[in-house]
């Protein structure tokens, strides 16, 4: 069986948890005009378990757009141990993984399906299988069959996101990384999307790192929420989320829903004071 | 060198209608609005008592224009009661348009100039001609061994398309073999190819070709009959009618400064050479030398023009079809009496 | 993307509303202003200079628009290589972009002379001139179009270990097409204007004339009539090319011009 497609019914191997992301010691400074650094990201410690939801807010400039783009291999961090699925990101044997960015960032010359099938055409996976992969994912996220042929610009924002989810998806990757991607979004339309994403997630198992300043959206989707503080960015708590799965739209209304998203906003002032 | 970047107007004009006709059709307007008040503005003369007018030059200071300057430097204009300024051409200067528009009193002009403008409701005529003889002609190379027009054959020729002159020579000329390609205003390709001609004037690029070691030999274009005359004087339809002692008065000062310039041009000369930088001490004796012969000099009736000489003229133009037939009157392009 | 018909109606019908107007105020100032022939002919004397020259003035404009088009497709092609080679590095955007200033600003009489001792009398220096001309727009707005890329998309295509290759055809290429195009319609005009400056210097030879020599012997001759059907023949050829630009946009670019 092909190794990629194994990841949707992956959950441990051996019945061992495995660190699907490990930080050891990681930094992030970057050199300013004046020649001093500035330390973005201060040395930081976090182990993510295969197929866990974990969810990091924090207030603006605290680094954790910055940990996912280190992550992704985007930016290489200063110093210390960075591994994904036991490789450093970026390298050739690191495995596939998925961005979503706060934009939909599609290509605007280019259909709904065929913004979808570039990371299949970029990596080569445009076989029978791949085809299929993109109708699936389209479907998956909710994209009417009809809407598969348009151009972005024809598409509503909650639609373009959809879309940019799909694509996220095509190539069933291990670890999808989130970064704020419903943001721009009105709560109407966000609710909805999380619990969407959150079936997606039920079904395939990839570990999710997700960016946000939401703190209900990463209560009510996370298994842990890494609270983030600055000047220099850090995680300042580390806190689990003691909802079970399937989480429903009734959860928002439940009162100890309300009151760990309290936990969390004060743990938010806290570290902003 | 005599008429280096005329395609300068024509791009402009064309690059302005890109842009906008009406745009065009406003400029073309306003200037011509503007002339006359420039001409008012700038009569606040300095010498009392004279009265300011203006003649304009077809190109750059050359000797083809010393004479005017003669009469300048020599003061006789002034004792015509006339203070005059010269404003040197150039490139596609309109000097037709401008005196017949009446912007400027006074031009100077090749003759086929004339019934061409008149052709077009431009009543301009010519008053006085200081060369008889058009100093127009086909520079060769001496190792061509062409002594004739009629032998010019298995060579490229660089001459004005369309221009009286050239459709007169594409009409009388068998041209055998003869390529045709635009006249860009220098010696350079003549300099370079054996097998190249070039149109000319007399007095000019035989010259610099000299000098840059080449061994040209002219042929003018008048030994196949077309001669109009060169360096015309010539005024508004306007003001021969409503001031013609002005015209008069002119005429007799250019007249005198030819006289002056062709009997000792040493002074006009160097005052020319300070008008134009491009001009050499050499260059401008060899000019007056060139012209001296195509003036005739001396006759009696020196720088008086006839009717039949319009009448060749006009005919030549209407056989190359620049003119329509019966369209313009040769006795009405000049002042037979103005003398 | 479908557009409706009063979309044509504004398109063709407001330019010609404006031509209308145009026509009227410029017979109005010469009837008004009583301008001679010479100065400013009226659109009644430049039609009829038209319509007598009718066939020569298609011999002239079909052979100026070979020139012209040849000029921008030499230009279209040589422009998008170089703006293509300058996306490539910063470096060689450097060292290159004050050479491809100088086609800007060369006065194209210091080089016309040049063009001719190279490619001789004839057609191909008045397709070089037309080239040289109309080359810069091409190569900027290209170039432009090239290194403007979306940092989101770039990041996409690092996620999935594009090859520089990938990039290039698959985004950056693609997205530069409307700055292309913008860059096309830009040198369409210069083209022709090109051609014409080419005309005045090359020419082509005994009997076979282009625009160029038209417009110059008229200025010569005084033919302010013939002077104006040579600029109006040589606008509609500009209009021409400029509007073959824009069917091709419509027709098998539209993907591209968001």
């Amino acid at each position: 069986m092909d190794p990629k497609s194994s990841s949707f019914s992956r959950g441990s191997h051996g019945g061992i948890p495995v660190s699907r992301i490990q930080l050891v010691e990681v930094e992030k400074s970057f050199a300013d005009s004046g020649g001093a650094a500035t330390t973005v990201l201060a040395a930081t410690n976090l182990e993510v378990g295969d197929g866990q939801f974990v969810a990091l807010v924090g207030p603006s400039g605290c680094g954790k757009s910055t940990l996912l783009r280190l992550v992704a291999g985007l930016e290489q961090a200063t110093a210390g141990q960075l591994t994904v699925s036991g490789e450093r990101p970026g390298s050739s044997a690191a495995p596939p993984l998925a961005f979503v960015f706060q934009d939909p960032t599609l290509i605007p010359w280019r259909t709904a399906q065929e913004n979808v099938r570039l990371p299949l055409e970029l990596r080569g996976g445009l076989d029978g299988e791949g085809r299929q992969a993109i109708a699936d994912s389209l479907n998956l996220v909710g994209l009417r069959a009809e809407d598969h042929a348009k151009y972005p610009r024809m598409l509503s924002g909650g639609m373009r996101m959809r879309v940019s989810l799909a694509r996220a998806l095509v190539t069933k990757p291990q670890v999808l990384l989130l970064d704020e991607p419903f943001a721009a979004l009105d709560d109407i339309l966000r609710n909805q999307l999380n619990e969407e994403l959150l079936a997606i997630w039920r079904a395939q198992n990839w570990t999710a790192l997700f960016v946000t300043h939401n703190v209900a959206e990463a209560v009510f989707l996370s298994q842990r929420v890494l609270v983030m503080g600055r000047n220099p960015g850090r995680i300042a708590a580390d806190l689990e989320v003691p909802f079970a799965y399937p989480r429903t739209a009734a959860l928002r209304r439940e009162v100890a829903f309300a009151q760990f998203c309290g936990e969390v906003t004060a743990k938010l002032e806290e570290v902003a004071r | 060198m005599t008429e280096t970047m005329h395609w300068f107007r024509p791009a402009f004009r064309i690059t302005a209608t890109l842009i906008a006709g009406a745009i065009l059709l406003w400029m073309l307007t306003t200037m011509v609005g503007c002339g006359p008040n420039n001409s008012d503005s700038s009569a606040n003369g300095d010498k009392p008592g004279l009265r300011k007018i203006r003649l304009a030059l077809n190109w750059y200071p050359e000797a083809e224009h010393g004479g005017f300057y003669a009469a300048q430097l020599a003061g006789f204009f002034e004792e015509e009661g006339l203070d005059v300024e010269i404003i040197p051409g150039g490139p596609g200067v309109p000097v037709i348009q401008q005196v017949a528009g009446g912007s400027i009193q006074f031009g100077v002009a090749e003759a086929d100039q004339i019934p061409l403008g008149r052709a077009q409701d431009a009543g301009v005529v010519a008053l006085m001609t200081p060369l008889k003889h058009s100093p127009r002609c086909v520079m060769v190379h001496e190792e061509s061994g062409i002594t004739r027009l009629e032998d010019l054959k298995g060579v490229t020729l660089a001459m004005n398309p369309g221009r009286g002159f050239s459709d007169f020579m594409t009409h009388h000329l068998p041209l055998e073999d003869v390529r045709i390609v635009p006249y860009s205003g220098n010696v350079g390709p003549f300099l370079r190819d054996k097998k190249f001609a070039t149109q000319a004037y007399e007095f000019s690029e035989p010259h610099v070709a000299a000098e840059r070691g080449a061994s040209p030999v002219t042929l003018p274009v008048r030994d196949i009959g077309y001669d109009p005359y060169t360096s015309l004087l010539f005024t508004s339809d306007r003001l021969l009618t409503e001031d013609r002692e002005l015209a008069t008065a002119m005429t007799r000062a250019c007249l005198k400064g030819w006289q002056h310039y062709l009997e000792d041009p040493t002074e006009t000369n160097a005052h020319l050479e300070t008008l134009n930088s491009e001009m050499t001490p050499e260059a401008l004796a060899f000019g007056v030398e060139a012209i001296r012969p195509l003036c005739e000099f001396g006759e009696e009736r020196y720088g008086q023009m006839t009717l039949d000489r319009w009448k060749t003229l006009c005919a030549q133009l209407e056989e190359v079809k620049l003119l329509a037939p019966g369209r313009v009157k040769p006795e009405e392009c000049f002042s037979a009496d103005i003398f | 993307m479908k557009r409706h018909w009063s979309d044509h109606i504004t398109t063709i019908g407001l330019p010609l509303l404006v031509l209308v107007g145009v026509m009227a105020l410029w017979q109005a100032i010469v009837t008004l202003g009583q301008y001679e022939i010479y100065l400013l002919p009226g659109p009644l004397d430049v039609a009829d200079s038209m319509w007598q020259r009718r066939v020569q003035l298609l011999g002239y404009t079909f052979r100026t628009g070979t020139a012209a088009f040849a000029g921008f497709g030499l230009s279209l092609m040589i422009g998008v290589v170089v703006a293509l080679l300058f996306s490539q590095s910063r470096l060689i955007r450097q060292s290159g972009y004050p050479y491809a200033i100088f086609f800007q600003t060369v006065p194209i009489v210091a080089i016309a002379p040049l063009v001719i001792t190279l490619f001789g009398y004839g057609l191909v220096s008045v397709i070089v001139v037309a080239t040289i001309i109309s080359l810069f727009p091409i190569i900027t707005s290209t170039t432009t179009g090239l290194i403007t890329t979306d940092p989101g998309l770039v990041d996409l295509f690092r996620l999935n270990r594009a090859s520089r290759w990938q990039v290039l055809w698959k985004l950056q290429f693609p997205g530069a097409i409307r700055y292309l195009v913008t860059g096309m319609k830009t040198s369409s005009g210069l083209a022709v204007v090109g051609a014409i400056v080419g005309e005045f210097f090359s020419g082509y030879g005994v009997g076979a004339q282009g625009l160029g020599y038209f417009i110059r012997s008229s200025s010569d001759n005084l033919n302010t009539p013939n002077l104006f059907a040579g600029m109006i023949c040589s606008t509609l050829l500009g209009v021409g090319v400029f509007a073959s630009i824009a069917l091709v946009e419509r027709f098998f670019l539209r993907r591209w011009i968001y």
